[in-house]
């Protein structure tokens, strides 16, 4: 049985005022939200922008909004958020620059993932060189963003580091051997705009679709921080 | 995209972001007990909940109790205004307005604990 | 300098922030849809900011007490009255919310109790709760 849906879609496009179309179609039940807009785009408006390509959760791309909650779409049937004759609003995430329509730019979210040294793409370790299994959550990321759009105080501040950074800073730091690398690292986080300026709201991890934990490893920096600046003070190395 | 990209805009001192974030969280703790202290002496422990000019004449005189209600006073202002400071900051301040903000606090925290430390002492001396 | 979160020197789609950071503040008022922590992150916000101004007001009336004694029990006879009494619940309430919640913060902040961090904000503010019926019931009895 197929169910009758209204999608109302968050439109932008650059030099037009931002504007909400609706869009009538039929879809499974069982199908995703990004289903329903593919099909939006398929039968109804090639000008919507959306992004997507792997549609299981791995890539990370074609994360929105969906009902005011951020979403990887690819994943969340339409049941899951609504029900026959139901409504579902999709819009870009928060707290991004929106290119088009769902499009946001990601640009500085892996400018900060680079500065903390989380290569988006690296060599394959060999397999003594893996993370330890206490690292594993880290290597989850999947860049998605879906974190910076639900932590209310990247909504405010454009200069805080944000959850996904801080969350590969901590993976990097306790991944490394090197002291000055560290060093840098701890430099780069270990200030007000960095794991200081979070408040606890634990959104970034409610959010995450991907099971990083992001407020815990700020929390971890947290300790590993003042744990390095009491060793200071009797004269020893950080931890 | 270059590999060495540069921090997102000027940043702080680090070590202002650790003493300002133990800061409240240490004044915090303290102010569950000063707080509480207050809230108990001033309005549980006395018949119709408030005490009048003499009751308070009475529980100030004593200097233990100075010294709490000072504690109190310094205590709650270093919180409020830091809390404060940290609200304004989470607005994404630039590094003048954070400065700006700094000063103006500490001036007000400055003048609130000389306003209450004469409050608190004057009162002292009627007693 | 403050930067936007759109690239620095990006010509590709300039001015497309769909809003100041300023105007999402609201954002930090709307809990809705959120998790508990979001939950704890605006009663804190919203306490906290309560808490500011009461403390000023507070100190404002405490110069009564310089004036005089006719004074300051002339201001007792209005804080006694059953409005006021509702707002010393309101005051209670807050400052038992903001210090246990708090409490939460420099707990989890700390690196304390991060895995029940949703546990510990229910055990808080049940407990503030506790606290509030009992501070409250005081407030008119007394």
């Amino acid at each position: 049985m197929t169910w009758q849906l209204t999608f109302k879609v968050a439109r932008y496009k650059p030099g037009e005022p931002p504007r909400t179309d609706t869009f009538q179609i039929e879809l499974d039940p069982e199908r995703t939200i990004l289903d329903g807009v593919e099909k939006i785009w398929a039968e109804q408006d090639r000008t919507l922008t959306f992004r997507h390509a792997c549609h299981h959760a791995s890539c990370g791309s074609c994360a929105i909004m969906a009902n005011d909650v951020e979403v990887l779409p690819c994943i969340v049937e339409v049941n899951q958020v609504t029900r026959n004759g139901g409504t579902i609003e999709v819009g870009p995430l928060h707290n991004f620059p929106v290119v088009s329509d769902l499009v946001v730019d990601m640009g500085t979210f892996f400018e900060r993932m680079q500065q903390v040294g989380m290569p988006i793409i690296g060599p394959t370790d060999p397999l003594d060189n893996q993370p330890k299994d206490d690292f594993h959550a880290y290597e989850n990321c999947i860049e998605c963003g879906i974190c910076l759009s639900a932590c209310p105080v990247v909504a405010t501040d454009p200069t805080y580091l944000g959850p996904a950074a801080l969350a590969a800073a901590y993976r990097q730091y306790h991944n490394s051997d090197d002291s000055e690398e560290k060093q840098r690292i701890m430099n780069l986080v270990d200030r007000e705009n960095g794991i200081w300026r979070c408040h606890v709201a634990y959104e970034c991890t409610a959010a995450c679709p991907s099971n990083v934990d992001p407020a815990g490893k700020i929390m971890g920096l947290r300790r590993q921080a003042t744990v390095n600046r009491v060793r200071k003070l009797f004269g020893l190395k950080p931890a | 995209m270059g590999a060495q990209v540069q921090p997102q805009g000027q940043v702080s001192a680090g070590r202002e972001g650790t003493t300002g974030w133990i800061g409240q969280a240490v004044s915090g703790v303290l102010l569950l007990g000063l707080a509480g202290l207050h809230m108990v002496g001033h309005h549980y422990i006395v018949d119709g909940g408030l005490r009048d000019y003499g009751e308070v004449l009475q529980w100030i005189g004593q200097p233990l109790i100075l010294f709490a209600e000072v504690s109190f006073l310094v205590v709650v202002t270093y919180h409020a205004l830091a809390g404060v400071r940290s609200i304004l900051f989470d607005l994404g301040l630039n590094e003048g307005q954070k400065k700006t903000v700094s000063r103006v606090l500490a001036v007000v925290g400055i003048l609130t604990i000389v306003y209450g430390l004469f409050l608190a002492f004057t009162l002292f001396s009627r007693a | 300098m403050a930067v936007s979160n759109a690239p620095e020197g990006s010509r590709a789609y300039p001015g497309q922030q769909p809003r100041e950071p300023q105007k999402r503040v609201l954002r930090w008022f709307q809990p809705f849809n959120r998790s508990l922590g979001t939950w704890s992150f605006t009663l804190n916000r919203v306490t906290g900011i309560g808490l500011v101004v009461y403390l000023y007001l507070h100190l404002g009336v405490l110069s009564l007490l310089l004036v005089g004694e006719e004074s300051w029990d002339t201001f007792l006879a209005v804080a006694k009255s059953p409005p006021v009494l509702v707002m010393d619940v309101v005051l209670l309430a807050g400052l038992l919310i903001h210090g246990f919640n708090g409490l939460r913060v420099a707990l989890v902040g700390s690196g304390f109790m991060v895995k029940q961090q949703r546990q510990l904000f229910i055990g808080m503010m049940v407990l503030a709760l506790i606290l509030l019926v009992i501070g409250g019931t005081a407030v008119f009895l007394k």
